[in-house]
């Protein structure tokens, strides 16, 4: 895997810029004085600490490595699985969407396990397969029922439950 | 003093004792879950001490509230995600402890510093409620103002690399704080057009997004676990590790009282003071470069004021009738439940009880040792032997019923996730995620404190100097200034004397 460097300095200074730039236009001209102030005053200050990163950045010039840590294909495909494991749970229910995604995650991890440290990964045969389905089915019934009968937390039910 | 006795008389009873053990275990395992909190287990505890004793109800009702605020430690040190909002300090030097292969050593550290945090603020209640709850009275809008600008002075301190980066996480940190219905004009800001967002970021699903989520994220990544359980980690002596704890008297006594000091001013809560403890620690241990490595010292100092800041926040609710806390409000509801009416006749009209009540809360301080021990080896043990294909996608899970649960909302869920994703892009760009939680946390306390003291000083020529009016806000505003100023004095004392050596050592040669 490609190793990715950047001068963070800018990086930073960017996210600051955008940040200023998305609230400033944000701000209504409505607000009365002591709404406006704060919020103001943070982005002035979020404006000079970007002015003061990019000349850090340009002095400095160094790159440093980021993303470092693990395939950056996991990073993505982490992002992507937590988002995708929150829309199912919003359309097909906490229990019918945690399990698929549970399942889907839980078989996904233990191949790469085995793949990156053989030595502590699980050998997966059939039987130990069968097991682990049944323990996210209990795990995630134990949570629903926690959450929504003993601390009267209603749980998403989307289509089905 | 009669009253005293009688009140530790009442509790001293086997059913009492069993009560705090129970309440003690609810706590741990509330507090270990982010997204669960004392609020929340105390609101749902309420109705079932409607049919127990008074004292009885309001002893597990003490212990609950007490052993959770303990127990955000365990996940802070095994999985980097703090189950309290109290325990952001303790992750900064826990979670390195953990993997260094000190999981135990750390665990047991925390829980030996709670317990005599907990003691320190229990004993501040029992004798010093009438004077402390005057001095609670002191604190007006400028003094809020300058107790989180002493909070987000930490910020230096907390910044890994370049301070600021860390100053542009903590600005980005108190925007966030300000979406919402604003606490001074109530003009709903920064909505971006959807309305739900009108309840503003909550803080815990924010935390759960900038702590949990890198995490789960890196896990996947490498598939590989931080925090071990094998032949190099190191199983730690308990008498070893409480004598390392209690041979720092300087650090846990001063830690212990700024949580009294800071669990005293309602709004300012336990996860101020354990951030503000951990910075007076930094700045005055002879190692601050050890902090964030894995300092026990770091640690000591989180963990005793977020649990001496538990009883600190009893005194203005018993003597003045003020919940500083939300769990201190449903514990006002509890009292009122019982007969008891918070309020300075409190003490003399319902004197054993409300004693009764205050002993609860030392007992359950001294419950969490064996309770908090056992439980945490048990937690240590079990969160390192489940298998990663298991224990990730649980992480998963927990992030987002721990975000849900908050409001009963999906919007705080997709909140959480970009949250946390933006988090760990930030910390990769070399941004504490640290120092975005801190602006989240004292922003709304600055802007409240800060608008509120304008408008009190708008019929003065110069408005801000009602900020330094008080000989209160006068200390608070010269101790900001000398946090400040702090390091980058001794920095300079530092290189003058480097300097000075140098031309010594050249003359020499």
């Amino acid at each position: 895997m490609s190793v990715v460097r950047a001068n963070t300095y800018f990086l930073v200074a960017l996210t600051g810029a955008i940040t200023f730039l998305i609230f400033w236009f944000a701000q209504d001209e409505n607000w009365r004085r002591p709404s406006a102030a704060w919020p103001e005053t943070i982005l002035y200050g979020i404006a000079i600490f970007s002015v003061i990163l990019l000349v850090q950045g340009l002095m400095l010039k160094r790159k440093d490595e980021i993303f470092s840590e693990g395939s950056k294909v996991r990073i993505l495909l982490a992002c992507i699985a937590l988002l995708a494991w929150s829309l199912l749970v919003h359309t097909l229910g906490f229990v019918v969407g945690s399990v698929l995604a549970f399942t889907l995650m839980a078989f996904y991890v233990a191949k790469v396990e085995k793949k990156v440290s053989p030595e502590a990964a699980v050998d997966m045969t059939k039987g130990k397969a069968g097991f682990w389905l049944v323990m996210i089915w209990v795990e995630i019934l134990i949570l629903y029922y926690v959450f929504s009968e003993v601390l009267l937390v209603p749980l998403p039910e989307g289509l089905f439950f | 003093m009669d009253l005293m006795l009688q009140g530790l008389i009442g509790i001293l009873t086997f059913n009492t004792l069993f009560l705090v053990v129970i309440g003690t275990v609810i706590g741990l395992v509330i507090g270990t879950i982010p997204g669960l909190t004392a609020t929340m287990a105390l609101a749902l505890l309420v109705p079932f001490t409607f049919v127990m004793d008074p004292l009885d109800g309001l002893v597990m009702l003490g212990a609950v509230y007490t052993a959770s605020m303990y127990g955000g430690a365990f996940t802070a040190i095994l999985i980097n995600t703090p189950g309290t909002p109290g325990a952001i300090a303790t992750m900064l030097d826990g979670h390195p402890m953990a993997a260094k292969g000190e999981a135990e050593r750390a665990i047991i550290g925390a829980t030996v510093a709670s317990v005599f945090g907990g003691v320190v603020g229990f004993i501040a209640l029992l004798f010093l409620a009438p004077v402390l709850s005057l001095f609670a009275l002191k604190f007006g809008p400028p003094e809020y103002f300058w107790v989180a600008v002493l909070g987000l002075a930490l910020i230096a301190g907390l910044s890994t690399g370049s301070v600021i980066k860390g100053l542009l996480g903590g600005a980005i940190g108190m925007l966030m704080g300000t979406i919402g219905i604003s606490p001074v004009g109530g003009e709903a800001r920064f909505l971006f057009g959807t309305p739900q967002l009108q309840g503003g970021v909550e803080l815990i699903v924010a935390l759960i997004g900038l702590f949990a989520v890198p995490e789960y994220i890196r896990l996947m990544a490498t598939a590989e676990r931080v925090v071990k359980f094998d032949g190099e980690s190191k199983s730690a002596s308990f008498i070893k590790t409480a004598k390392e704890v209690l041979l720092k008297p300087i650090n846990i006594i001063r830690s212990s009282i700024i949580g009294v000091i800071i669990g005293l001013i309602p709004g300012a809560g336990n996860n101020v003071a354990g951030l503000l403890a951990y910075s007076e620690a930094k700045r005055a241990s002879k190692h601050p470069e050890e902090f964030g490595n894995g300092s026990m010292d770091g640690l000591i100092a989180s963990e005793s004021s977020n649990n001496a800041a538990v009883p600190g926040s009893m005194v203005p609710l018993l003597t003045l009738g003020v919940p500083g806390s939300p769990p201190a409000a449903v514990l006002f509801g509890a009292l009122m439940m019982h007969g008891l009416t918070p309020g300075t006749r409190l003490f003399t009209e319902s004197g054993v009880l409300t004693y009764g009540f205050i002993f609860s809360l030392g007992l359950a301080a001294l419950a969490l040792l064996p309770v908090g021990v056992i439980f945490g080896r048990l937690i240590y043990r079990s969160v390192t032997k489940v298998p990663l294909g298991f224990l990730i996608p649980s992480i998963a899970m927990m992030t987002i019923l721990g975000a849900y649960s908050m409001r009963n909302s999906m919007t705080d869920v997709f909140i959480m996730v970009g949250v946390g994703i933006f988090g760990y892009i930030m910390r990769n760009f070399g941004v504490s995620p640290a120092t975005i939680a801190l602006g989240l946390i004292l922003g709304p306390i600055a802007e409240q404190g800060f608008a509120q003291a304008m408008l009190i000083g708008s019929s003065y020529d110069y408005p801000f100097l009602v900020l330094l009016q008080s000989p209160l806000s006068m200390t608070l505003a010269v101790i900001v200034a000398i946090t400040l100023a702090g390091p980058f004095v001794m920095k300079a004392v530092k290189a003058k004397k480097a300097k000075k050596a140098n031309s010594k050592n050249a003359v020499k040669e």
